[in-house]
């Protein structure tokens, strides 16, 4: 028998991990121990030191990524819960979404292509800020290769979320929903899950962002990537 | 019964989303769009707050956990990735700092 090819196995060697991750940070409060780097180190050992395929355990946990769209739905709550406190600021909350998601494809785009890397790492590039579905669905469009769209956008993810906060503190930044329209438009779902550690507010915040920065990339990144 | 409601109305505005941007060509997910009408039913009443929010708790603390296989992924360009490594972190960091820090900025000069 392959453990690696044993859903219950690598499920629950997951949510343990997970679990655990999550036990450490809530101890010791860190921001480089984020659940989500925690569980994918651990993982990455076991398969590791056990001479597991990488391509089985993923095909063993189809089911576990396949709550990602239902729990995009459910931002929707966190959204309507702060909707009261966050209405007032919809206008600086849109353009500074919009300027902040704009900066990152074409900064992103340019030094890709000054640095000489090839086209398919600066298609990546210009998706890797906005959540996973929608990068996908990009990526179809721009003609670019699907995983390693998705490894660019978790990578900015779990960066964003492993320093973006600390980042923003350091700079006099603390303003709950400033850091969270910034953590969401940098690193979407999973800066959105490390804002739900902070408060709901921020929560919120990042969701928005994720969202709004999501659509809005969706709709002229097809027309400005042909432009740059 | 509450998780019970709650689950088909987040598959419900799930579905309805999917259906919509295949229908329509949207170039958005339609997940995504469910958010957004879900958003809109609460807002409006339509869908009671009570009766998402058992379910919908459950789905977004388990968040973080549901993006732990995707990025184990990243694993199979890893050969790919560190060819052109001390590039690629640079070019990550230095956008991803860029763009955070145009919309904390912007959002706080708008907001004064």
């Amino acid at each position: 028998m392959n453990p690696f090819q044993e859903p219950s196995l690598m499920i629950g060697l997951t949510l343990g991990a997970y679990f655990w991750g999550q036990h450490l940070f809530l101890r010791f409060r860190k921001s480089w121990l984020n659940p989500v780097l925690i569980a994918i180190v651990l993982i990455g050992v076991v398969i590791w030191v056990a001479g597991g395929k990488v391509e089985d355990y993923l095909k063993s946990t189809e089911a576990l990524v396949f709550m990602l769209s239902p729990t995009v739905i459910c931002l929707a709550l966190i959204l309507y819960e702060q909707t009261a406190a966050l209405k007032r600021q919809a206008f600086a909350i849109i353009t500074a979404v919009s300027c902040g998601g704009l900066v990152n494809v074409i900064a992103g785009v340019c030094l890709t292509r000054w640095l000489g890397l090839p086209e398919p790492f600066v298609q990546a590039m210009s998706t890797k800020a906005v959540t996973t579905p929608i990068a996908l669905e990009l990526s179809k469009s721009l003609g670019g290769e699907a995983s390693l769209t998705v490894a660019f956008v978790l990578l900015s993810g779990i960066m964003g979320a492993v320093w973006g906060l600390p980042f923003l503190r350091r700079l006099g930044i603390t303003d709950p929903v400033a850091s969270g329209l910034a953590i969401g438009t940098v690193s979407h779902g999973i800066g959105t899950a490390r804002a739900q550690q902070e408060s709901d507010l921020m929560a919120a915040a990042a969701a928005l962002a994720m969202a709004l920065n999501g659509m809005l990339t969706a709709f002229y990144l097809p027309y400005l990537y042909v432009w740059l | 019964m509450d998780i019970l409601r709650g689950l088909t109305i987040i598959f419900l505005f799930w579905a309805l989303g999917e259906t919509t941007t295949q229908l329509a060509r949207l170039p958005i997910p339609g997940a995504v769009l469910g958010m957004l009408g879900l958003w809109v039913a609460l807002q409006f009443k339509w869908v009671p707050y009570a009766a998402v929010q058992l379910s919908a708790k459950g789905f977004l603390g388990l968040m973080g956990v549901f993006f732990v296989p995707p990025s184990l992924g990243i694993l199979l360009h890893a050969e790919r990735l560190l060819h052109y490594g001390w590039k690629l972190a640079l070019l990550v960091v230095i956008t991803s700092v860029l763009s955070g820090l145009t919309t904390a900025l912007v959002y706080k000069l708008l907001n004064r």
